[in-house]
């Protein structure tokens, strides 16, 4: 239900941008078949991290430390308390804006 | 037809948010309040009176109960929907004990979730609980040896389960130490095990009893595993 209602939000505010939802099991395949600009997931999916090497941005929500959030925009990281939708669709557009660069 | 009046309270901002989105897109549903579960939920209860409440449960059934109960005194009329990562049994029995009308496992889909808030916000009078959860918890309904078990003796098992000697579980139930000697042989005769912490083992394995009553009572069960990609 999460991973559900924080993708449909998305698509509601970003009607333009393409949001895939992944079962845990299935995020690296996602990942390496779809390729993202921006990857949300919990430090609790059992991922192997280097799988996030190839992703330009990340929000990893920290399940196991009171729902904290651990954020990478191109490789520059950030904590933060608590994220909130308005975190969440400034990275995406980040990760859009990203993608315009040549 | 009147929207459905929902508060929301969870103490994830960003699923909430998104679920509050969701929830008003619908155009059936006004969310009138959102914000984190407990206390402020309950002042959020009290203040806007929705005919529908959804809230986060992971904690402690003493807890839980407490919070309930301020909710039902603050709003008695609104339905109060229970969103939780538990699916033991034992919990949702508690929980409806308590009062809620509906006990939505966070492996329920959104629509689930929609469908459970328009269907008690459209029968206010409803006397049902509505469960949605997963289908391999259900299914254990009935086997082994939970049904036998009393609630006191699901008591005795968490006490014990927590380490407390049966002297400290009888001043914890306010019963004689010889009450708690007989509720454990009874325990270890009805599921045939020979050893508290057989029993103990027994039951959480058996998930009659779960690991969220026996550890702190404000334990966070979020275990939801989110894989967005943009």
């Amino acid at each position: 239900m999460y991973r559900e209602a924080i993708a449909l939000s998305l698509r509601q505010r970003r009607p333009g941008y393409e949001v895939r939802i992944a079962a845990p099991g299935a995020v690296e395949e996602e990942v390496r078949v779809f390729a993202p600009h921006l990857l949300v997931r919990n430090d609790t999916d059992g991922m192997d991290p280097r799988v996030l090497m190839n992703v330009p941005c990340w929000i990893e929500v920290l399940y196991s430390d009171g729902m904290d959030a651990r954020i990478s925009v191109d490789g520059r990281i950030e904590e933060t308390s608590d994220i909130s939708t308005d975190v969440l669709l400034r990275v995406a557009d980040e990760a859009a804006a990203g993608m315009q660069e040549p | 037809m009147t929207p459905a009046r929902v508060v929301l309270a969870d103490d994830h901002t960003m699923f909430r948010e998104g679920m509050a989105s969701v929830l008003t897109s619908r155009g059936d549903v006004e969310v009138v309040g959102q914000g984190p579960h407990g206390r402020d939920a309950v002042a959020l209860v009290e203040r806007h009176k929705p005919d529908v409440v959804i809230m986060q449960v992971e904690h402690h059934p003493r807890r839980a109960e407490e919070i309930l109960s301020a909710m039902r005194s603050a709003s008695p009329n609104s339905r109060i929907v229970v969103l939780t990562m538990f699916d033991n049994l034992h919990y949702v029995r508690t929980l409806s004990r308590l009062g809620i009308d509906a006990y939505v496992h966070k492996s329920s889909s959104v629509g689930e979730l929609l469908a459970t808030v328009s269907s008690l916000s459209r029968n206010p009078e409803g006397d049902n609980v509505v469960v949605s959860m997963p289908r391999g918890s259900l299914e254990r309904i009935g086997d082994g040896h939970e049904n036998a078990l009393s609630d006191r003796e699901l008591e005795v098992l968490v006490l014990v389960a927590r380490g407390l000697s049966n002297r400290q579980v009888a001043r914890e139930l306010h019963i004689s130490e010889a009450t708690v000697k007989r509720h454990l042989a009874n325990i270890y005769e009805k599921i045939e095990v020979g050893s508290r912490s057989d029993a103990v083992r027994t039951a959480l394995a058996e998930q009659w009893i779960g690991f969220h009553e026996i550890v702190s009572a404000d334990s966070d069960g979020h275990d939801d595993s989110g894989g967005l990609s943009l």
